[in-house]
């Protein structure tokens, strides 16, 4: 039931997404025909265009043909490459999808044995150092952070070549070496941040009742540790983690500007800066839909993994 | 007991307030005066390193770069604050409104505001620049808009936990209107949060501008940014690294200064007792020798516990403060201690130092904690955990809480009984080695034999349908299921020694008898030692022969349960003794006959009939066929109760009795307006309340006589919105100045036994009882006809109790008030109620 009631509320949110979409780049910017045709042209040239591209029907009927096209795969065209938006977006996508998944995978194997080492040691000098270094790597912005690493590793140490970037189809091996780096400007913020979280959700649980009953019982502490708090204050991490994962996403996004990496990010600068319309629509859609699914998936592990939630439903 | 309110500057928060005034400093000053120009161009210069007449070099148009980041510093602070009071403003408001009314209007603003912030901002903020057109003034509004959702889901969460709060329901009672409550009452007691999301979001603000800077599509020339001469300099960074590393590190730093600083905004879960300084706690280690008690008796042979000079202390405010100084006892085999005392008198600690569960909330020391011929105070980690849960046990006061809430409660208690088969494994192996190879293989025992263990002990500890509860999370169970299951974890592998800490105060009065009755029994069954700590007396008689009388962390008396009770020496023992014993307190002679109503419609009925033979007494209140109902027409439809009927006459002091769960309470706010109900309901004149827990009937953030004061002026308001106040008392009609207003507090504060001093503190510096005092004088400063009081001491301590309740009576007499007193201890009731009701 709970999962039924999850999925239509995320179709709901999905609809509500294209709506917006449609109507922030299909009403907002004004008359598409002025626009591809220049101020130059006759009120008849317009005109004719409006009729050809059916901007003359009622709102509702173009978002019904608009929304159509989007489920057949059909993102309209862009105006400046003057090619099918689809076929722009298919590569580039794949790229940024892949520098996130990357940046995700090395804050979810940093972020928690160092959390759980700081917890353990407590006002310890070693947690002393991972607070004092987790609250200057959350002030970086991950752009500088990436400038710095581009100084510091690719000119300055020579470990990667600067631009040397290589397309996932051509050689994998090499994609991947050399998107490291732009992964670990993404997440090196959000490993602090996870870091911090889940610390602290940690030395919370510890203060709770049930451990104190665990310990009247005997049970060692890298035990209770391991079974029982680590758990516990993990469920709520998940739903912070989620949080960032959109984060992540826009932070690629900027990121790949510092690389010079051809994903979603460069394009969608280019097309804010060039008005692309059909493009962004696109792009919004896309990230739009993606961060909403993840936040259901993030919704339902919460759900799995939390009994007092699942029962109240 | 006045809290010392000295909060300790950390380190921290100094660097981050001396770096974060120096940059704003610069910032300001830049907007004046800045070296060079910031648009001045010299070829010359190109790309020249720092030195003393360029601090940070030049950019490749031979501009100076450090008038440039102190400028584009001064920008970015100011766009960034732009943002956050647009944000926050905004945020405030939505928050407020919707947490404090909550509806329809709530849920979709909420779920709109869920969905915008569940994206990226700087994503939608490149997309509503692209579509409104880039530049400052455009950058700020769209960033300001975009980060209303992060403000108004802190501020609404904190409305909804704190208008549950008594203090925001008392202030409806007293008539103050929504946006009095939303703004003076609530407001002020959120800001720890709202300022600490604000120092969160000004940092989000100054690394969006300066990511959508950086991508050329934020602040446009000539308004100089730091983003911006990042992306500049990224072109010739290996000749001219300074050009770009400067601003960035700027941006880097303002945002450090501001969290380092926010950081310390956020209140504390708890204080850890290494925070009162490593030199502190030398010093108490090397003076609690000093405290010794002055002399005391080696153990007798059959001692299965004694405690030697033990001392406990706790963080308070940085510094040290001992809660048990010097305690000494022992307990024989087969032989049940306890230890009374009122909260605060460091009785639990001392179980907890026992069984060393202090953890980082507090230190001890002790000359020596001799446990069955082992010196616990120097005991190893690995043997002190053989012997907790199998040789001494302990149960806790929270059953609600002592349970991890995300496990079969069976897995818990087999995991428990587990630990120590392993630990037995072993020792046998050690033991008897290959000699005896089948009692090893008896000790490992398997996985449906520990079933069996922990089953048998759920069944010692009184539960029915074990099988079921095995395989129950602890939340599908009652409070005192939950109670007997950490009963049956600390039998199940029949220790020594059991430590009950107040085992029964979270629960129901039937349900704590039964509980008490099943350790009884459990106690001879099994010949537990037992230590049984409680703030109750009388509890304590049922279960232990001796006793140790506590307060303030000393022990004060010791001796036979018999000699404590028949002839206590010490004052304070003598107060503990009477406590309770609410009739010798005010006589019983009141009370004529106490007509036992038990949803009794013929009882009931007969109530009424006497009401109306003593018909000459003004009736302040009556109630017909009253009828409550949760969620009505829904599924989760609940009836609370339905056909009450009674009547108060002036004067008289009316109790209702029940359980928890009749729905004492909600009659209460039944009368005041605060619940919906079906019936008839007449109230002449007005009805205040006094609550049960007066650690939140009092709005935490305001002083004592702002609140004394809000309510003299509220209902000075509401007489005059009645209009009907003008007739009959025109001395009420006009506003009394502040002066005669405050001279009435104090009047007031006299009354209920404070004085003036009191009138510039907030809650957080009183006691339990005082703060139940002030509530007193809230409600009866204004005359109501009638005083609603629910459970007023239940929360106190018990030697509070009865001065409190006394202060009542006589209030009651010196102002001729009428009361509605609800309480579940029928003794009370007898003691000073004219009439009872049961519901």
């Amino acid at each position: 039931m709970y999962y039924v009631k999850k999925l239509l509320s995320l179709t709901a949110t999905v609809i509500l997404i294209t709506v917006l979409a449609f109507l922030a780049f299909s009403v907002i910017p004004g008359d598409a025909a002025v626009l591809k045709l220049g101020t130059d042209a006759t009120e008849e040239q317009v005109e004719a265009l409006r009729e050809e591209m059916g901007l003359n029907d009622g709102v509702a009927v173009r978002y019904a043909r608009w929304a159509k096209g989007v489920l057949s795969g059909d993102f309209g065209e862009s105006s400046y490459y003057n090619m099918p938006t689809a076929e722009l977006l298919g590569e580039k996508t794949v790229t940024t999808l892949w520098l996130a998944a990357l940046a995700i995978i090395m804050i979810i194997i940093i972020s928690v044995p160092l959390a759980i080492i700081s917890s353990v040691r407590e006002n310890g000098i070693v947690d002393r150092i991972i607070q004092f270094a987790g609250q200057i790597c959350m002030a970086v912005p991950s752009f500088f952070l990436g400038v710095l690493i581009i100084l510091v590793l690719g000119l300055t140490f020579k470990v990667f070549t600067v631009g040397g970037y290589v397309s996932y189809k051509d050689d994998f091996g090499k994609f991947i070496g050399y998107m490291i780096f732009p992964a670990m400007a993404v997440a090196v913020p959000k490993i602090a941040m996870t870091v911090k979280f889940l610390r602290s959700s940690l030395i919370k649980e510890k203060q709770k009742d049930y451990v104190r009953t665990l310990r009247a019982c005997g049970t060692p502490e890298f035990k209770i540790l391991a079974f029982d708090v680590l758990k516990n204050a993990l469920i709520p991490t998940v739903t912070f983690v989620g949080l960032i994962i959109a984060e992540v996403l826009a932070g690629s996004v900027i990121v790949e500007q510092v690389f010079g990496i051809p994903g979603l990010g460069r394009l969608l600068v280019m097309s804010v800066q060039t008005r692309d319309y059909s493009v962004l629509q696109a792009i919004v859609l896309y990230i739009g839909c993606t961060v909403v699914t993840v936040n259901c998936l993030v919704d339902i592990s919460y759900h799995l993994a939390d009994p007092t939630v699942r029962n109240k439903r | 007991m006045a809290r010392k309110n000295k909060k300790h500057i950390k380190i921290s928060f100094f660097i981050g307030a001396v770096l974060l005034s120096v940059l704003v400093v610069f910032a300001v000053a830049g907007f004046f005066y800045t070296p060079y120009s910031v648009e001045e161009v010299n070829y010359k210069l190109r790309l020249s390193a720092p030195s003393l007449k360029h601090f940070f070099g030049t950019d490749n148009m031979g501009r100076d770069v450090f008038s440039r980041v102190v400028s584009g510093l001064g920008a970015t602070l100011a766009v960034s604050l732009g943002i956050t009071a647009i944000g926050a403003g905004m945020g405030v408001l939505i928050g407020a409104f919707t947490g404090y009314f909550g509806g329809i209007a709530d849920e979709i603003i909420m779920r709109l505001n869920d969905t915008l912030a569940s994206f990226p901002s700087i994503l939608l903020a490149l997309v509503c620049v692209s579509l409104f057109g880039s530049g400052t003034a455009n950058v700020v509004w769209v960033l300001g808009v975009l980060f209303i959702p992060s403000y108004a889901r802190v501020v609404r969460s904190e409305f909804i936990r704190e208008k549950e709060k008594d203090y925001v329901k008392n202030a409806g009672i007293y008539g103050a209107s929504h946006l009095r409550i939303i703004f003076l009452y609530i407001l002020p007691n959120i800001k720890e949060s709202f300022f600490a999301a604000i120092a969160i979001g000004i940092n989000n603000a100054i690394l969006a501008e300066a990511g959508l800077s950086y991508l050329g599509l934020g602040v446009q020339p000539p308004v100089p940014s730091l983003g911006r001469m990042l992306a500049e300099g990224q072109t010739f960074i290996l000749k001219a690294p300074w050009v770009c590393v400067f601003p960035g590190a700027v941006i880097m730093l303002t945002v450090l200064a501001f969290a380092l600083v926010s950081e310390n905004l956020e209140s504390r879960d708890y204080v850890s007792v290494f925070g009162a300084g490593r030199k502190n706690i030398r010093n108490f280690y090397k003076n609690t020798a000093a405290f010794s008690d002055v002399s005391y008796e080696s153990p007798e042979k059959d001692t299965l516990l004694s405690v030697r000079n033990l001392h406990v202390a706790v963080n308070d405010g940085g510094e040290l403060r001992e809660v048990v100084s010097g305690l000494s006892f022992d307990v024989r085999s087969g032989q049940s201690l306890g230890i009374v005392g009122e909260s605060g008198s460091g009785k639990s600690m001392t179980a907890s130092a026992v069984m060393k569960l202090l953890g980082n909330k507090a230190v001890y020391a002790a000359d020596s904690v001799l446990f069955d011929g082992k010196e616990l105070c120097s005991i190893k980690t690995k043997e002190l955990n053989e012997l907790r849960g199998s040789e001494i046990a302990m149960v806790f006061q929270e059953p609600m809480t002592s349970l991890n809430p995300t496990k079969k409660v069976g897995k818990q208690l087999a995991d428990a009984v587990k630990t120590h088969v392993k630990h037995k494994k072993r020792n046998t192996q050690v033991r008897l080695n290959e000699k005896n190879a089948e009692e090893t293989a008896a000790a490992d025992k398997t996985s449906e034999e520990v079933k069996q263990i922990v089953l048998s002990a759920m069944k010692d500890a009184g539960l029915d349908d074990c099988d079921r509860i095995y395989n129950s999370y602890p939340h599908q169970l009652s409070g005192g299921q939950r109670q007997r299951l950490l009963i049956a974890m600390a039998i199940a592998l029949k220790p020594k020694l059991i430590i009950c800490d107040e085992p029964t105060t979270a629960l129901d009065a039937e349900i704590a008898d039964k509980i008490l009755e099943r350790l009884e029994k459990l106690r001879d069954e099994y010949r537990l030692s037992m230590i049984f700590i409680s703030h109750d007396l009388s509890v304590i008689g049922r279960l232990c022969e001796r006793v140790i009388v506590m307060k303030d962390g000393i022990k004060i008396e010791e001796g036979s349960f018999k000699e404590i009770t028949d002839s206590p020496s010490h004052g304070y023992t003598k107060e503990l003794v009477s406590a309770g014993k609410w009739h010798e307190l005010f006589g019983s002679g009141k009370l004529k006959s106490v007509p036992a109503v038990n949803e009794n419609q013929a009882a009931v009925r007969k109530l009424t009939e006497n009401v109306r033979a003593s018909g000459q007494k003004t009736m302040i209140c009556k109630v017909e066929n009253l009828c409550v109902t949760y969620d009505k027409n829904t599924k989760k439809e609940l009836k609370v109760f339905e056909n009450v009927d009674f009547s108060v006459n002036k004067g008289e002091c009316v109790g209702i009795s029940g359980k928890s769960g009749s729905g004492k309470t909600t009659l209460l706010k039944t009368l005041v307006g605060m619940t919906e109900y079906d019936g008839k309901i007449e109230l002449s004149g007005r009805a205040l309340m006094v609550f049960q827990d007066p650690y939140s009937s009092l709005n935490p953030s305001m002083k004592i006589e702002k609140m004394l004061d809000e309510v003299q002026l509220l209902q000075y308001r509401q007489s005059r919105k009645n209009g009907k106040g003008a007739e009959k008392n025109s001395a009420k009609n006009s506003l009394p100045s502040k002066s005669d207003r405050r001279k009435k507090s104090v009047e007031m504060l006299r009354k209920v036994g404070l004085d003036e001093s009191y009138l510039s503190r907030k809650p957080a510096e009183l006691s339990g009882g005082q703060r139940q005092r002030t509530a007193i004088a809230l409600a009866v400063i204004t005359e109501p006809e009638l005083v609603l009081l629910d459970e007023p001491v239940t929360a106190l301590d018990v030697t509070v109790q009865e001065k409190v309740l006394k202060l009542l009576m006589q209030l009651k007499k010196d102002y001729g008030l009428t009361y509605l007193l609800i309480s579940h201890d029928l003794n009370l009731l007898e003691a000073v109620c004219d009439r009872i009701f049961a519901l």
